[in-house]
C-alpha cells in the first residue's frame, strides 16, 4: 500500500511538472507567434493558446492535474497553429536606404544669356529663350528715301524745319539732313551751296537776315556730321528767289524753304552706294525745271519764316 | 448566517456570469468575430471556463473569469463598432521602418 501510495504521489507530480514543462514551451511559442504579428494573422489561435495557458494554470492551481493537461494540450496545439499562421503574414520590415544625392548637372551656357548650350541654337550668341538663344534682329526702320541727288541739286522731299521766326532746326529734320549729310560725303568731289529762302511776308531785310541764320544753321549741322566746311555755302536768299506765287497761302509755304545746290559738280555724278535714298545722277536724265521746285514741299505750319 | 455566506457564492458568479453573457451577446450582435475576432474568441473562452468553474462550485474563479470574459466582450464590441463605423478593412501585417542609418 505504501508503494503504491508513493509511486501516485510520483506519478503525480511528475504529471504536474510535465504540465508545467509543456506551458513552458507554450509560452515560448506564443512569445513567437506574438513576434510574428499572430494578433492579427491569427488572431483565433492566438486566443485559444493564451486563454487554455491560463485555465491550465488555474487548473495546476486547483490541484486538477488532468484538466491542466488538457488545457496545456490544447494550449500547445494552437500555439503552434499560431506560429505557423503568422509566420507567411509576420510585421514586413522596410528598409530604407539613404541614397546618394544626384550629382549637380551645371549647364554650360557660353554666350550666358539665360540659355544652356544644349538647348542653345545659337551658343556664342546671346539670345532671349523665346528665340532659343539667338538674337534676335533688331526691327530696322525701312530706309526712308527723303533724298534725291540730282546732276545740279540734292532734292529734298521734306521741307527742312525750323522754330518760327528762329534758326533753330527742328529735331523732326534731324534725319534728313542727315541723309543729306551721307549724299555730300560719298561725293567728295562737290562743294554744296545751301540756300535759304523766305516768302515776301514782313520786311525784307529781316527775312533776309532770317535766311541767312537758317542756312548758317543747317551748315554747321552738316559740319557736326563730318562735312568738311570748306565744302559747304550758307546763303540766304530771303524772298528774292520764290518759287511759287505769295499771293497764295500754299504758295507762301513753298517759298519758305531751303535748297542744296550743286556748285562744283564732279566729273562723275555724286554716287552714293553707301547713303540711303540716294540715286544715281548722271544716268538719270535732267529733271524738268519746271515751276514745282527741286526740294519744295509745302513748309509745314509750324515753320513759317517769321 | 453560515447560509447567507453560503448562498453569496454561487448567487454573486450567476449574477457576474450573466452580466458577462449579455456582454458577449452584445460583442457577437456587433460581428465581433469578423471585426475583434482575438478578444471576442477570448471573452468566447473565458466564459466557457466560468461556467466549468461555476458548475465545480469554484465560485471565486468563476467569477474572476467571468469577469474577465465581460471585459473582453466589452472591448470587442467596442472595436467592431469602431471599424464596422470607418468601414475598416480587415487588418494587415503592421510593418516596421528602419533606418539603417539613423540614430536610435
Amino acid at each position: 500500500v505504501k508503494s503504491a501510495l508513493v509511486f501516485l504521489l510520483a506519478l503525480g507530480c511528475s504529471s504536474v511538472g510535465a504540465v508545467r514543462g509543456t506551458a513552458s514551451a507554450v509560452d515560448d511559442d506564443l512569445r513567437t507567434a506574438r513576434d510574428q504579428n499572430a494578433e492579427t494573422c491569427a488572431p483565433r489561435e492566438l486566443a485559444v493558446a493564451e486563454s487554455n495557458l491560463a485555465f491550465a494554470r488555474l487548473a495546476l492551481d486547483e490541484g486538477d492535474s488532468q484538466r491542466a493537461d488538457e488545457h496545456v494540450a490544447l494550449a500547445a496545439r494552437s500555439a503552434r497553429e499560431a506560429v505557423a499562421k503568422s509566420k507567411e503574414c509576420a510585421r514586413v520590415k522596410v528598409v530604407v536606404r539613404e541614397q546618394a544625392p544626384p550629382p549637380k548637372v551645371t549647364a554650360v551656357d557660353t554666350d550666358r544669356d539665360g540659355v544652356p548650350d544644349v538647348e542653345d541654337q545659337c551658343p556664342n550668341e546671346p539670345g532671349p529663350k523665346e528665340n532659343h538663344g539667338c538674337p534676335v534682329a533688331a526691327p530696322s526702320a525701312p530706309p526712308q528715301k527723303l533724298v534725291i541727288v540730282r546732276r545740279d541739286r540734292i532734292e529734298i522731299r521734306q521741307q527742312v524745319r525750323f522754330r518760327p521766326n528762329r534758326s533753330e532746326i527742328l529735331p523732326s529734320s534731324y534725319e534728313l539732313l542727315r541723309q543729306v549729310a551721307n549724299v555730300i560725303k560719298a561725293a567728295p568731289a562737290i562743294t554744296v551751296r545751301i540756300e535759304g529762302h523766305t516768302d515776301n511776308v514782313g520786311k525784307k531785310q529781316k527775312n533776309m537776315r532770317l535766311s541767312q541764320q537758317r542756312a548758317d544753321a543747317v551748315k554747321t549741322f552738316l559740319v557736326r556730321q563730318g562735312i568738311d566746311e570748306k565744302r559747304l555755302v550758307a546763303q540766304g536768299f530771303g524772298p528774292t528767289r520764290p518759287v511759287a506765287s505769295n499771293a497764295t497761302r500754299a504758295g507762301k509755304a513753298a517759298n519758305r524753304r531751303v535748297e542744296f545746290r550743286i556748285v562744283q559738280p564732279d566729273a562723275s555724278p555724286p554716287a552714293a552706294p553707301g547713303a540711303a535714298g540716294t540715286t544715281p545722277a548722271a544716268p538719270a536724265p535732267r529733271p524738268p525745271e519746271t515751276s514745282t521746285p527741286p526740294a519744295s514741299t509745302p513748309a509745314p505750319n509750324d515753320a513759317p519764316p517769321k | 448566517m453560515i447560509l447567507l455566506v453560503a448562498a453569496c457564492g454561487p448567487v454573486g458568479a450567476t449574477s457576474v456570469v450573466n452580466d458577462a453573457e449579455v456582454a458577449l451577446i452584445r460583442a457577437h450582435a456587433a460581428n465581433g468575430e469578423r471585426y475583434a475576432p482575438y478578444e471576442t474568441t477570448k471573452a468566447d473562452l473565458y466564459l466557457a471556463k466560468a461556467k466549468e468553474e461555476q458548475d465545480h462550485a469554484r465560485y471565486a474563479s468563476a467569477v474572476e473569469l467571468a469577469r474577465t470574459a465581460q471585459q473582453y466582450a466589452e472591448s470587442a464590441a467596442k472595436k467592431a463598432a469602431e471599424r464596422k463605423g470607418s468601414d475598416e478593412p480587415p487588418p494587415i501585417p503592421r510593418a516596421t521602418i528602419e533606418h539603417p542609418g539613423a540614430k536610435k
